[in-house]
């Protein structure tokens, strides 16, 4: 055992003084490991019949703590924080869970559905409303950042003209990738809103004519809308059901691909230090000239970041 | 002896690091996976081409040549994977 490790791994007379994962076949046999586990990560992620409770949806993103972090962006721009409102909380899961039906993502649905359907049908009466969506992130902090470094996001995000907030994160399989959708709904219930009935405020409200249109908060015509994830309920309305393991197909990528990294650098390492001390002659590639590209690979695989916004 | 090699060889070291960085930084900053997946493959190709080139006035064996390519298309196939689970 002992013997087959230090063949593998450590510079000897039985690899001709050079670790066997170092020669041409183990450097292949690393690259289809790779190409592998590519192929296991994505057939699982995109099919739920062989292992339905491992790969799949990020869970970490919650409710709270993206209308806290919004909220705390605000506040720290000088802003009113904002109110969950229930409304705009059903709305954010309709709109969720609409997207993961029709398989669109969009703040527009193919057949047309405006945000602000959702909004009125939740019965939450607005003078102004907004929506921010988000799909991928595997945290909270770097999905709100995403949004705060969009102007048209960040615009949503610091507008001194919203009092409510509603955020649903939906998790469903969506254009053949499984992913947790976050729609964030802005807005500022309508102030001369007649008294409404309870009964009334469950049912789809259109809007008086003499309504205000909403306010557009992104650019042309395109809604702004804020998403409160509450993971209670919008898990409750997702399409799937929640993974037990909170691991995206990238953090499993990206695991795989540090831990072959760090073994090669290591063996690497070792390989360099050992032939300089054993003044070792060979004809071999530049272990100093690996190390570095891969360290530069280490880094982009380190530094990579999913999640995308609309 | 990592201070030696890469005094002994200070424009290949400087040259394979700048190309290297240009090259990543294309890659990171970029959003169009097209693009991404080009710089990808050129990551791994410019590694390839610098490590024959850095042997050009030494030893210069196939096995070696194929080592800095197989290292070149590790570096691309990590990468282009990065792009289709983002």
């Amino acid at each position: 055992m002992w013997q087959t490790i230090a063949h593998l791994f450590s510079p000897r007379t039985s690899n001709n003084h050079r670790p066997r994962i170092l020669h041409l076949e183990g450097l292949l046999v690393v690259g289809a490991i790779l190409v592998g586990c590519k192929l296991l990560v994505g057939t699982l992620s995109t099919s739920h019949t062989i292992v339905p409770a491992v790969l799949g949806f990020s869970s970490s993103i919650t409710a709270s703590q993206v209308v806290a972090q919004t909220n705390e962006q605000r506040t720290n721009g000088g802003l009113a924080p904002l109110s969950i409102d229930g409304k705009l909380v059903s709305a954010a899961i309709a709109k969720g869970n609409n997207m993961c039906a029709d398989q669109y993502w969009a703040h527009i649905s193919p057949s047309g559905i405006t945000p602000w359907v959702f909004i009125k049908n939740a019965g939450y009466q607005y003078s102004v409303a907004g929506e921010n969506l988000a799909r991928d992130f595997s945290d909270t902090s770097s999905m709100v950042a995403a949004w705060m470094a969009s102007p048209t996001h960040r615009e949503n995000i610091m507008n001194p003209r919203y009092e409510d907030i509603g955020v649903a994160a939906v998790n469903c399989s969506l254009l053949g990738s499984d992913t947790t959708l976050v729609v964030q709904m802005f807005g500022s219930k309508l102030v001369n809103t007649p008294t409404i009935s309870t009964k009334a405020l469950t049912t789809a409200q259109p809007l008086p004519p003499s309504t205000p249109s909403p306010q557009v908060a992104g650019e042309e015509s395109v809604p702004k809308l804020l998403a409160d994830a509450n993971p209670t309920l919008s898990l409750g309305n997702s399409h799937q059901p929640q993974t037990l393991f909170a691991f995206t197909p990238l953090q499993i990528m990206k695991s795989i691909m540090l831990s072959i990294l760090i073994v090669l650098l290591v063996v690497l390492a070792l390989d360099m230090w050992l032939t300089h001390r054993r003044h070792t002659v060979r004809i071999a590639g530049k272990n100093i000239a690996h190390i570095l590209f891969l360290v530069g690979i280490g880094l982009v695989v380190l530094l990579t970041r999913a999640g995308s916004i609309f | 002896m990592v201070h030696q090699e890469l005094t002994q060889h200070p424009y290949h070291y400087t040259a394979l690091i700048i190309i290297e960085a240009l090259l990543l930084s294309l890659y990171t900053t970029t959003t169009d996976s097209l693009l991404k997946t080009i710089f990808a493959i050129l990551v791994g190709s410019a590694y390839a081409i610098w490590g024959i080139s850095v042997h050009a006035g030494s030893i210069r064996t196939p096995r070696l040549v194929l080592e800095y390519a197989i290292v070149g298309l590790l570096g691309t196939l990590m990468l282009s994977f990065l792009i289709s689970v983002t």
